[in-house]
C-alpha cells in the first residue's frame, strides 16, 4: 500500500488538507515513536545487550540514479570512502548506477528494495526533484519518504556571449534584445524554472533542447547559443576560462537561500546579482502570484538540495543515529577543506542533520495551484503534455 | 621540445609505470569481458584518485582506456562477439577467420593494427594540443548533422546481397534507435508506457543480439569446433606481415579514427563501421569482405584504438567530453585537482604530455601482452563449440545486464536476437540495422537544432557544403562498390523456394513501422516528424521487397533463405535453443540469475555434451567462482529473483 502522494491533482483542497493533516500526525506519531525508540534502544545498549548499529562486513548499496559519467557519481563517490571511514564497524560500500528517466529508475529501485537496515541508500538530484514536483506518471517514490544525510547546495549562474555587449546584470538592455537562443536538456527538468524566470525578467528567448552540459558549453563556444548556464561548482573549470578569454560575461545568478530564510547573493559569486534584484529592479517591486511559488517551491530543488545523499525514512532509528553520527564525523575531517573536498563541494556549508530533513521538508510543502500554473506554462510554451 | 622528453622520463620512473601498467592490465581486463569497457573500469578506480598524485593517477586512468579497445578483440575475433561497441565491425571478416582456422593471424594482424592506431593517435594528440581548436569549433550543429549523414552513407556498402533490404533494415534501426523520451517534448515515444524504455534500448543489447546471439546459436547447430577444420593455422607473424602489407590502409583508418574520435558529433560507437565502410569502398576487390578479408580485421582494429587519442583532444582542450568514458575520465582529472581545459596546455603541459606518453607506452604495453596471449587463447576455436556455447551464453546475458541493470536487459537481449537469428537467416542486414540505431538519435537531433539554430541557412555553411561534398563522393563509392554480381541462380540461398518463411518476416519487419506511426499519431510535430518520416520510408522499402517476392519467378538476390545452403549436412532445429535460452531466463526469473546460469550449464552439459554429471557440475561451478570474483572485485551485481525476495541470500547470491 503505498500513501497517497502529497500532490495528486485529484484531491480537491479540503482532502488535500486532510492529507497534509494526516501525514503531520502521523510524523508527529513517527517522532514521538523514534524518540521512545531511541531512547528504548539506549537504555538497552547501556544495560550491555550491545544492540547499537554495527556494519562490520556488511555490504551497503549506493544507489546514483544516473549514469557512470556525470556530476552525480562524482559527488557520491567522493562520500563513499568516508562514509565507510566513519561508519561503526567499517563496511563496504557498493556503488551502483541505476540511470533512467532522470533519476526516476533509480529511485523507484531504491524505494522498492530498500529495508529499515539502512543497508541501501541512495543519491539525489536536481531531477529527481523537478520530476517529482511535476508528478510525472511512472515516480513511485515520495520525497517525504526519504531522510537526508547530507544535502549539498550550489548556486547557478547564466553567462552571455560578450559580443552581445551586455554587461553583468544589465537587465534593460538583456530585454531589448531579439530572442536569445539558449540550450537545455529538456523542457521538464531544471529549465522548466529558468524558462519561467526568463519570461518573469520579460527576456526573450528560443530554446534548444537535447543539449546537455557538456553540448550545452560547445554550442556556446561556438557561438550557436546565446545565454547558457552552469552550476556555481562548476564556474572555475567550465565557466571563468571563457570569462578570461573575453568570450562569456557572467549575466546573474538563482542567488542563495540564508539561514534566516533571505534570498541572497551567492556566498561563491558575491558580485554577480541575483534574479530577485533584477527582477525588483524591473518592476520596481517584489514577485508574486504563482510563477514566485514556483521559484519558490523549485528553488530548494535547484539549489539548496540539488545533491543529497538519502536513506529511507522508516529506517530503524538507531542506524539512522548511526548514520548521522557518521556524516557529522565526515564533516569534521579535513578531506572537507582540501583542494579536492573544494573541487566537489565548493564553499557551500553543507547541510546535516535536522537542518537538512527540515530544508527538504519545507521544500515538499507547496501551493498545487502552482503546480498546475506551470504545467499550463510548459504545455503553451513547449508543447509538454504532462 | 625538452618538457616532451621530461614528461618520458617522468612516467619511466618506477611509479608511474607501476600505475601505468595498474591501469593497463584493468583495461586489457575489463575489454576482454563483453559487456564491460572503459567505462567499467574508470568507475572501478574512481574512488581510489581520492588523495593520488596526478602523475600516476592520470598514466593509471590513460593506460586503462588506451587499451580496452585491444582486448576487446579477443572475443570479437574468437566467438563472434563484440568485447565493446567499438570492435562490432571486427566481428564480420575477423570471426569468419576463425571459423576458417585462422584465428591467431586474424588476432596479431588485429593488435598490430591496433598498436599502429594508438601511437598515431598519440602523435595526431600532440600536434593537435595546439592547434585543434579552431578546427573542433568550426564543427557546429549544421556540420555535425552532416557528418552523421556521411556516416549513414557506409550503410551503402553494408546492405548485404539486396540494397532494398538493406536499406529497409537501415530504417528499421532508425526505428529501434527512436525509442525513448524525446529531448524536445520529454515524452516516452514507442515505449509502451514502459519504464525501462525511457532511454531506449541500450546499445549492448543491440550490439550483443544482433552479433553475438545468432553467431552462438547457428554455431551449435551447425558445427563441432569454431574452427571449421578443427585446427589453427598460421602463427602471430603472419598477421604481423598483413598489418605491414597493408601500411597505407592501415594508417588512413587511424587517420579516420582519430578524426571522428575528435569531431562532436558522431562518437566513438559507429568509428569502427565507418573504417569498416571505408575499407570496402576503397578496396578493389571486394568479393571476400564479410567471409574472411584481413583488410576488414585491420581497418576496425586500428581506427578504434586512434580514436582514444582523438577523443582526448576536446577532452583536454574544452574539458568538454566526448563520450561516457571520457567524462568519467575528466571527472577523474578534477578530482586529483587537473582542470581540463585551455589552461592544461598553458599551465600544465607536462602533465599534457604524460598523457601522451601514457597512450604511447600502454599501447605497446597492451599489444605485447595481446599478441603472446593470442595463440593459447585462440586454440578456444579448436575445441568441441558445445562445451563452449552455454559459457558464451552465460557470458552475454551477464553483459547484456551490465548494461542498465535491470530485467528489462535481458528480455532486449532475446527478442533483438530471436529477430537477428532471423534476420540473418533470410538475408537482411545486421550492420545497416545497427548503423540506422546508432545514428537514429543524432539524425534527429541534427536536423532539429541545426533549424532552431540558424534557420535553413545551415546548409549554406562553408564546411557544411564540403561535408556534403564528402558525403556524395561516399555515395558514388558505395554505389560503385555494390557487391558481387554472382549470379544469384548458381546460389542455393538464393532460390525461390519455402517463400512462407521468409514472407511471414517481412511481415513482422513490417509491424515495426506500423506500430511507429500509430503511436504517432497522437503526438505533436516535433516529436512525430521523425518516426514518422523513417516508417513511411521504411514500409516503402519494404513494399518494394514485397513486390521483387511476389513478382519474380526464378532465383533473384531478394530472395535468401541460409538453410537451403549445405542441404546435406545435418542440423539441429533453432527452436531447441531458443528453449535451452528461454528456460534459464525463465529460472533466473524464479531464482535469481547466478543460480540459474549454474543449473543451466550444468543441464545443456549434461544433456548437449553428454558430459558426466560431476564434471558439468564443476563446469557451472568454475563458471559460478569466476562471477563472484567480478562480482566482488568489480563491484557488480547480479539479477535477482522471486526467490531472493522471500530468503535472504549472502552474498553474491541475494
Amino acid at each position: 500500500m503505498h500513501e497517497p502522494r502529497l500532490f495528486d491533482t485529484n484531491h480537491s483542497k479540503t482532502e488535500r488538507r486532510m492529507i497534509m493533516l494526516t501525514r503531520r500526525l502521523k510524523k508527529a506519531i513517527a517522532l514521538a515513536g523514534a524518540v521512545a525508540a531511541t531512547a528504548a534502544v539506549g537504555a538497552l545498549a547501556q544495560a550491555g545487550h550491545g544492540l547499537a548499529a554495527d556494519f562490520t562486513d556488511k555490504r551497503i548499496t549506493v544507489i546514483i540514479p544516473y549514469p557512470e559519467g556525470g556530476g552525480a557519481t562524482l559527488y557520491t563517490r567522493f562520500w563513499v570512502p568516508f562514509l565507510e571511514k566513519y561508519l561503526p564497524g567499517n563496511p563496504t560500500l557498493i556503488v551502483r548506477n541505476i540511470p533512467g528517466g532522470a533519476s526516476i529508475k533509480g529511485l523507484n529501485q531504491f524505494i522498492r528494495t530498500s529495508k529499515t537496515d539502512g543497508l541501501t541508500i541512495a543519491n539525489t538530484g536536481s531531477g529527481s526533484y523537478f520530476t517529482y514536483f511535476l508528478g510525472q506518471k511512472s515516480v513511485k517514490y515520495d520525497f517525504a519518504d526519504f531522510e537526508p544525510l547530507v544535502a549539498s547546495p550550489s548556486g547557478v549562474l547564466f553567462y552571455v556571449r560578450s559580443e552581445l555587449g551586455i554587461k553583468t546584470g544589465d537587465i534593460e538592455k538583456l530585454r531589448s534584445m531579439p530572442p536569445l537562443r539558449h540550450g537545455g536538456a529538456t523542457p521538464t527538468g531544471a529549465h522548466a524554472l529558468y524558462s519561467v524566470l526568463f519570461d518573469m525578467l520579460g527576456v526573450k528567448y528560443n530554446y534548444i533542447w537535447g543539449l546537455t552540459t557538456g553540448k550545452r558549453r560547445q554550442a556556446f563556444q561556438r557561438e550557436e547559443i546565446d545565454v547558457t548556464n552552469d552550476y556555481v561548482l562548476s564556474y572555475q573549470k567550465a565557466v571563468k576560462p571563457l570569462i578570461d578569454e573575453g568570450i562569456a560575461v557572467p549575466f546573474m545568478t538563482l542567488g542563495y537561500l540564508n539561514e534566516d530564510g533571505q534570498y541572497v547573493r551567492d556566498p561563491m559569486l558575491p558580485d554577480v546579482p541575483t534574479f530577485l534584484e533584477l527582477y525588483e529592479r524591473v518592476h520596481g517591486e517584489k514577485p508574486s502570484g504563482p510563477p514566485w511559488k514556483v521559484f519558490q517551491s523549485l528553488f530548494n530543488g535547484a539549489v539548496m538540495n540539488p545533491k543529497m545523499l538519502v536513506i529511507p525514512r522508516d529506517t530503524d532509528p538507531e542506524i539512522k543515529a548511526a548514520y548521522h553520527a557518521a556524516m557529522e564525523k565526515v564533516l569534521a575531517d579535513p578531506i572537507m577543506r582540501s583542494d579536492q573536498g573544494r573541487a566537489i563541494l565548493g564553499d557551500y556549508e553543507q547541510v546535516i542533520g535536522e537542518n537538512a530533513m527540515n530544508n527538504m521538508l519545507g521544500a515538499l510543502e507547496r501551493d498545487p495551484e502552482a503546480i498546475d500554473w506551470l504545467k499550463n506554462f510548459l504545455k503553451e510554451k513547449f508543447d509538454v503534455e504532462l | 621540445m625538452e618538457s616532451f622528453l621530461d614528461a618520458l622520463l617522468t612516467l619511466l620512473s618506477a611509479k608511474h609505470l607501476f600505475f601505468l601498467a595498474l591501469g593497463v592490465f584493468l583495461g586489457l581486463f575489463v575489454g576482454l569481458l563483453p559487456g564491460l569497457g572503459g567505462l567499467a573500469g574508470l568507475a572501478l578506480v574512481l574512488p581510489f584518485l581520492f588523495g593520488m598524485d596526478p602523475g600516476p593517477a592520470l598514466a593509471m586512468m590513460i593506460g586503462l582506456t588506451s587499451v580496452t579497445s585491444t582486448s576487446d578483440t579477443f572475443p570479437a575475433v574468437l566467438m563472434g562477439v563484440p568485447g565493446t561497441s567499438a570492435s562490432q565491425a571486427t566481428v564480420m571478416d575477423g570471426f569468419p577467420l576463425s571459423k576458417q582456422g585462422e584465428a591467431t593471424r586474424a588476432l596479431s594482424a588485429a593488435f598490430s593494427a591496433s598498436l599502429v592506431g594508438g601511437i598515431f593517435g598519440a602523435i595526431v594528440l600532440t600536434g593537435a594540443i595546439f592547434i585543434a581548436k579552431p578546427i573542433i569549433l568550426a564543427i557546429g550543429f549544421g556540420e555535425q548533422l552532416m557528418l552523421t549523414f556521411l556516416a549513414l552513407t557506409m550503410v551503402g556498402v553494408l546492405t548485404g546481397t539486396n540494397a532494398w533490404k538493406g536499406l529497409a533494415s537501415c530504417g528499421i534501426g532508425l526505428l529501434i534507435g527512436a525509442v525513448g523520451t524525446t529531448a524536445i517534448t520529454a515524452e516516452l515515444r514507442l515505449g509502451f508506457d514502459l519504464l525501462y524504455l525511457t532511454d531506449g534500448i541500450p546499445l549492448t543489447a543491440i550490439g550483443l543480439g544482433m552479433f553475438a546471439m545468432p553467431e552462438i546459436i547457428d554455431l551449435l547447430r551447425t558445427q563441432r569446433t569454431i574452427s571449421e577444420s578443427g585446427r589453427l593455422g598460421a602463427g602471430w607473424l603472419s598477421g604481423v606481415r598483413d598489418m605491414i602489407r597493408h601500411k597505407w590502409l592501415v594508417l588512413r583508418c587511424s587517420g579516420i579514427g582519430c578524426l571522428v574520435g575528435a569531431l562532436p558529433g558522431l562518437g566513438g560507437t559507429v568509428v569502427d563501421w565507418i573504417a569498416y565502410g571505408h575499407v570496402i569502398q576503397t578496396a578493389k576487390d571486394t568479393k571476400k569482405f564479410g567471409k574472411g578479408d584481413i583488410r576488414g580485421v585491420l581497418a576496425p582494429e586500428s581506427a578504434n584504438n586512434a580514436k582514444e587519442g582523438g577523443a582526448l583532444i576536446p577532452t583536454l582542450l574544452f574539458g568538454i567530453p566526448g563520450s561516457a568514458s571520457m567524462a568519467i575520465l575528466l571527472g577523474g582529472m578534477i578530482v586529483i585537482g587537473v582542470e581540463p581545459g585551455v589552461a592544461i596546455v598553458k599551465y600544465h603541459l607536462d602533465l599534457a604530455y604524460v598523457v601522451i606518453w601514457s597512450i604511447a607506452v600502454a599501447n605497446i604495453f597492451g599489444t605485447s601482452a595481446s599478441i603472446m596471449l593470442a595463440r593459447p587463447i585462440a586454440l578456444l576455436t579448436t575445441v568441441r563449440y558445445v562445451l563452449i556455447a552455454p559459457f558464451m551464453i552465460g557470458i552475454i546475458f551477464f553483459a547484456a545486464f551490465q548494461a542498465t541493470r535491470d530485467w528489462g536487459d535481458f528480455l532486449a537481449l532475446y527478442s533483438i536476437g530471436i529477430l537477428a537469428l532471423f534476420m540473418k537467416r533470410y538475408g537482411w542486414s545486421r550492420p545497416a540495422l545497427l548503423i540506422g540505431f546508432v545514428l537514429s538519435e543524432k539524425v534527429e537531433a541534427g536536423i532539429y537544432q541545426s533549424i532552431q539554430a540558424y534557420g535553413w541557412s545551415f546548409l549554406e555553411r562553408p564546411l557544411v557544403i564540403f561535408i556534403f561534398a564528402l558525403t556524395m563522393v561516399s555515395l558514388y563509392g558505395a554505389l560503385k562498390a555494390k557487391p558481387i554480381k554472382a549470379a544469384p541462380r548458381e546460389q542455393p540461398v538464393h532460390q525461390r523456394r519455402n517463400l512462407g518463411g521468409q514472407l511471414a518476416f517481412l511481415a513482422v519487419l513490417a509491424i515495426i513501422p506500423a506500430w511507429a506511426l500509430v503511436d504517432s499519431a497522437a503526438r505533436p510535430f516535433s516529436a512525430s516528424v521523425f518516426p514518422v518520416s523513417a516508417a513511411l520510408l521504411t514500409l516503402a522499402f519494404l513494399a518494394v521487397v514485397l513486390a521483387n517476392m511476389l513478382l519474380r519467378k526464378e532465383a533473384h538476390s531478394v530472395f535468401f533463405n541460409r538453410e537451403l545452403e549445405h542441404l546435406d549436412q545435418p542440423r539441429a532445429s533453432l527452436l531447441k535453443y531458443l528453449v535451452w535460452i528461454g528456460a534459464m531466463l525463465g529460472l533466473s526469473y524464479l531464482i535469481g540469475f547466478v543460480f540459474a546460469v549454474f543449473i543451466f550449464l550444468a543441464a545443456f552439459l549434461v544433456i548437449q555434451a553428454r558430459l558426466s554429471l560431476g564434471v558439468s557440475a564443476l563446469g557451472g561451478a568454475a563458471f559460478l567462482t569466476v562471477l563472484a570474483l567480478f562480482g566482488h572485485f568489480l563491484v557488480l551485481e547480479y539479477p535477482h529473483g522471486l526467490l531472493q525476495n522471500f530468503v535472504p541470500m549472502p552474498w553474491p547470491f541475494y
